[in-house]
């Protein structure tokens, strides 16, 4: 059990939701509007008075009696911990005066509680209930979804029969009630193409563009795919009567959320894995209007590299925390793996964390592609799926990264064989930072980099994101 | 085997599907790619199904289906007939830097980068931590991207980049420069200049003299160049050849280097001007010839004529006209000399002489930049000696420079005039945590809107005691500069080093408090309440209520009292003190504005209930 004495400023950032909660907090502080700092004389709990825009002062309490801290506030904010309760470690960090007091009897009742839920989910597994999953009604989400699909399908056929330059406004009226229904058919994926599909097709009406319009077809064909290869497999399913959820990338196709204890079900996880993160960047998701914190790990003993993911909605992001670069060695007991190709994503919930050997990097650089032939024609075979990402992540050696002579763009040099290295739309300031990288580092390591298709030019191009090297990972984004 | 035939069915298809496959069978140009496309298909069997699927078009009743399918395929298939190798001639790269691994989290490098991108004014208030950032490659590449755009706060950072990077950071500027562009800004020369200096010179050159440069960044090569003597040659060459901005970034150039041919140059631009100030003022000011020297001369003679008895604010403007032509003359003394002497003969308010003072200063010291420092420097020995209390910021300020310690004598004895405009050039040194060290700018009092940035000059790791004794003396001060000092003070602090704050704050505040007993201000009370420790609350007794009040008096408007909630006293305290005030304001009602002291009666009573309330 800790006291509020852990509180300092590194604590105060890493728990608070995002960067400007953490200003907010800073602000209340110190314009003085605590009143009645108070803490138990274990110092294991803070409370006080903050004066908000309402009439009456709002009782904020951060609570380190437990093996994590709690924070509870009266104000109407969703966001965990508030701004309010930030402000209150801040008072403490500030060293300004609490009086010792008693617990007040609210938070006494919820401690109380709070001891009860851990004491139950301390429990061996035998004891607790594993969740049941429900046939009958995985059975009615199924049809209900096959229903959707034939909506969705007639879209497609509307689409590229009438085709996507023709999209009038009545028009995208009509195709706009069309996607809200699918929210109705639990296909909230081919819901969020259709729009954005309808949307930008509105666009192009006014202002013709041909790379936007063979983007949108496209969209397209990978919308009539989903629908498809999602009415077969949901025949399928439905047929044999095996309605539960498997490893197939159609669930989550169609807008379907994976589980741990779904995935766990299935056989979708390893055990004992270590990890080591070597790459974390934002992105910004224009279709699903979210933000995605996306970091590649690769696994020590294989050497695959995978993806977590941690999706922010515009409209929420003050209520879930954003996720941040990570270091060192992670060993995860259970580490879930989603169903997919390469790049699968992975989720864990408990990890322990240690500073990775420095014997680590000169591994990681034996278990990275050796050929950049080899490690294009497994990218091709991931690409040319119409349902797969637009690029794939790989680790590839390299002898040496140099630079045209001509227009100074990089190139990765392996054995006899060369790639050349461009920006693209996740990453696009890498080349820069890869131009005004140091010699030592542009030589005999092994470069993460996305491979993806430009099909204007008919090339395949690596997008780089890291380099490992003997004796670090050094990241470009 | 040549695959064109594929990738035009390809470009057909999805023509296709963006015009509408209803009219799929009057397609024409899609017909003729399948045709074309029937012997690759012969020869492979993967293009053989795309083949077979594309007939299918113009028989199935579903052709949206087929065509969505047929385009799938041709995707497909292109990925996997996609090239990677790169043929192109490579170098290795000629970066050879201590570049580091630094384990530092998105979140954090992000921040940084966002205020490096937007230029943002918090680029002049990094952390310790910000700066150890500056040797990862990711915060050098935010750089050199916003390098394009510049501005003062960008290129304050940029010398902690130059700091960390030396001249290794010139082939990433060179390297970005987009020749194309018409409207590139030179920015980037700028920070080549800043970086290499002299040593990039033939670099200058090149950029100067090519044609298709764009224009800004051959003006910036050309000022890049105006350091140089050498230059003068093919800067005569350019103001002689060249058109509009170039030729006037030459010329402004060659006046500045001063070559035998400038005196005629400058002689001429005079002539034809026919008087008219405007028109010359500019290329008499960078000029430091005998010719500029000698029309700076005529103009002080004649300002010096003005009755400004009479006449004060001609007077005025004309001086201030005058004054702003001794850049980077030393030899113009005398002129020096005739503005001090008209404006003692004004007999006008201080504000107004301490500005021309202020003024004349200022270009003093910023002529201690110039490449023939020792003239100036003997100019301001000579003007001190002669009219001390005039001339003592400039002198200060270059005593400063070479020794702290002697620069603090300059300032002993009594001021009458200009100690204000001394304590402000106090103030404004700051500590720079990347070079750890205090700096001053060479400017006397603060920077003007759109005013050219003012070099640095370090003083010392650590703020003399000697000197903050200076900064906290009051005795010569007129109390109505006491707000601007206390809010000069207020920034000194929070540009001191981490290591000297306290020692500083504990100084400043007592400053402080001397002030609000004589005559309290806002920022006076502010700087009490910002760092007035808990130990010291009973001498912030009756501060708040006294600062209150006064306002009710001199400015004669009601001020808000939730300052007093700042200040460490206790609760009861600053009740009675209020209580007091509310009194003392309501026994004089009928001096003032009826809405103005029930507005302040309203507000007193308003922060009592707040404060019993809690």
């Amino acid at each position: 059990m800790a006291s509020a004495n852990i509180i300092t400023e590194e604590l105060i950032r890493s728990l608070a939701p995002n960067a400007a909660a953490v200003s907010n907090g800073k602000k209340i502080s110190a314009s003085g509007d605590f009143r009645a700092l108070s803490k138990t004389a274990d110092e294991m709990l803070i409370f006080g008075e903050c004066m908000g825009s309402g009439k009456n002062p709002y009782h904020t309490s951060a609570d380190f009696s437990g093996d994590t801290p709690v924070f509870r506030c009266s104000c109407p904010s969703r966001q965990f911990p508030c701004k309010h309760s930030l402000a209150l470690m801040y008072e403490w960090l500030a060293k300004k005066p609490f009086t010792v007091s008693e617990i007040p009897e609210d938070i006494a009742q919820k401690r109380e509680k709070a001891a009860k839920r851990a004491e139950k989910a301390a429990m061996p597994a035998d004891e607790k209930k594993a969740p049941k999953q429900n046939k009958a009604a995985a059975e009615k989400k199924l049809k209900k979804q096959a229903e959707g699909l034939e909506l969705a399908e007639q879209f497609v056929t509307d689409m590229l029969t009438r085709g996507i330059s023709s999209v009038s406004r009545a028009s995208a009226e009509q195709y706009k009630n069309l996607a809200k229904q699918l929210g109705d058919y639990y296909l909230p994926e081919p819901q969020a193409i259709m729009n954005e599909i309808v949307s930008a097709a509105q666009r192009l009406s006014s202002a013709p563009d041909d790379t936007e319009t063979n983007r949108l077809t496209t969209l397209c064909i990978k919308l009539s795919s989903t629908v498809k290869k999602s009415k077969a497999y949901i025949a399928s399913k439905l047929e044999s009567g095996d309605v539960l959820p498997e490893d197939s990338i159609l669930y989550e196709a169609m807008g379907n959320v994976w589980k741990l204890s779904q995935l766990k079900e299935i056989g979708l996880y390893k055990d004992n894995a270590a990890i080591i993160q070597l790459s974390f960047t934002v992105l910004h998701d224009d279709m699903h209007k979210a933000d995605i914190d996306t970091a590649y790990w690769v696994d020590i003993e294989t050497g695959e590299i995978s993806k977590t993911e941690n999706i922010r909605p515009l409209k929420a992001q003050k209520y879930i925390k954003s996720e941040d670069s990570a270091f060192g060695m992670h060993f995860i007991k259970e580490l879930y793996r989603y169903p997919g190709g390469m790049n699968r994503r992975i989720r864990w919930e408990a990890a322990e964390i240690t500073d990775a050997a420095p014997e680590t990097y000169p591994l990681l650089i034996t278990k990275a592609e050796g050929s950049i032939s080899e490690a294009v024609k497994k990218a091709k075979n991931e690409l040319k799926n119409t349902l797969s990402d637009e690029s794939v992540a790989m680790l590839l050696r390299f002898d040496s990264i140099e630079f045209a002579v001509s227009d100074s763009h990089p190139v990765v040099k392996l054995g006899g064989e060369t790639i050349a290295l461009r920006a693209n739309e996740n990453y696009p300031d890498t080349c820069d930072v890869i131009k005004i990288t140091s010699r030592e580092y542009l030589e005999n390591g092994a470069l993460l980099g996305e491979l993806f298709y430009i099909p204007e030019e008919k090339r395949i191009y690596m997008c780089p994101v890291s380099i490992v090297t003997e004796k670090g990972i050094l990241r470009l984004c | 085997m040549n695959i064109t035939p594929f990738y035009e069915l390809r470009t057909r298809l999805y023509a296709s599907a963006a015009s509408g496959c209803f009219a799929v069978n009057e397609d024409f140009r899609l017909k003729r790619a399948i045709e074309a496309f029937e012997p690759l298909a012969q020869a492979n069997k993967a293009f053989m199904k795309l083949y077979s699927d594309c007939g299918k078009l113009f028989t199935s009743e579903k052709p949206a289906d087929v065509l969505s399918d047929c385009i799938a395929l041709a995707d497909a298939l292109a990925v996997t007939q996609g090239s990677f190798a790169d043929s192109s001639e490579t170098k290795q790269s000629e970066i050879n830097t201590e570049m580091k691994i630094i384990p530092v989290t998105y979140s954090i490098l992000s921040g940084l980068c966002e205020k490096i991108e937007k230029c943002s004014t918090k680029l002049e208030e990094l952390t310790d931590d910000d700066i150890r950032l500056v040797s990862d490659g990711r915060v050098l590449s935010a750089f050199v991207k916003a390098s394009e755009k510049g501005n003062v706060y960008l290129d304050s950072f940029a010398e902690i980049v130059i700091d960390k990077w030396g001249e290794a950071i010139v082939p990433m500027l060179k390297n970005s420069l987009d020749l194309t562009d018409e409207k590139a800004s030179g920015t980037r020369i700028d920070y080549i200049y800043m970086a290499a200096g002299e040593k990039e010179n033939d670099y200058y050159i090149s950029l100067a003299k090519d044609p298709d440069a764009p224009q800004n960044i051959r003006i910036s090569a050309i000022k890049a160049m105006s350091h140089t003597p050498t230059n003068s040659d093919i800067l005569l060459e350019l103001y002689r050849t060249e058109k509009g901005k170039i030729k006037k970034a030459a010329l402004m150039a060659v006046l500045e280097l001063d070559p035998p041919e400038a005196e005629e140059i400058l002689a001429k631009i005079i002539e034809n001007a026919n008087g008219e100030f405007d028109k010359y003022a500019d290329h008499v000011r960078i000029s430091p010839s005998q010719t500029a020297e000698e029309l700076v001369r005529a103009k002080m003679n004649e300002t010096a004529q003005i009755p400004c008895d009479k006449d004060i604010l001609l007077s005025a403007l004309s001086i201030e006209r005058t004054v702003s032509l001794f850049k980077n003359k030393s030899g113009i003394g005398d002129c020096y000399l005739k503005a001090v002497d008209i404006i003692k003969k004004w007999g006008a308010g201080e504000q107004l002489t301490e500005n021309y003072y202020a003024s004349l200063n200022d270009t003093l010291i910023k002529n201690l930049q110039n490449q023939d420092k020792e003239k100036f420097r003997c100019l301001i020995s000579e003007l001190y000696k002669k009219c001390p209390n005039d001339f003592v910021p400039a002198y200060f300020f270059m005593k400063l420079i070479d020794d702290p310690d002697d620069a603090v004598s300059v300032l002993s004895g009594s001021l009458e005039k200009l100690h204000y405009t001394v304590t402000r050039l106090l103030a404004d040194i700051r500590y720079s945590s990347a070079h750890k060290a205090y700096f001053t700018e060479y400017r006397c009092g603060p920077a003007e809107n759109g005013s050219e940035p003012a070099g640095k000059a370090f003083l010392f790791e650590s703020f003399p005691d000697s000197l903050l004794e200076v900064m906290c003396s009051l005795s010569d001060i007129n109390e109505k500069f006491y707000e601007d000092i206390c809010s000069s003070l207020l920034e000194f602090i929070k540009g001191c080093a981490p290591y000297d704050r306290e020692r500083i704050v504990s100084a400043i505040l007592e400053t402080a408090f001397d002030m609000a007993n004589k005559c309290p201000s806002y920022y006076c009370v502010d700087l009490i309440a910002k760092y007035c420790p808990e130990s010291m609350a009973d001498r912030c007794r009756g501060i708040a209520s006294e600062y209150i009040y006064s306002t009710l008096i001199t400015k004669r408007a009601s001020t808000s009292c939730s300052i007093i909630n700042r200040l460490p006293l206790s609760c009861s305290d600053k009740i009675d003190e209020l209580t007091e005030l509310l009194n003392r304001v309501a026994a004089a009602k009928g001096d003032f504005n009826k809405n103005t002291h029930n507005d302040l009666m309203k507000g007193i009573k308003s922060q009592i209930d707040f404060l019993m309330k809690g």
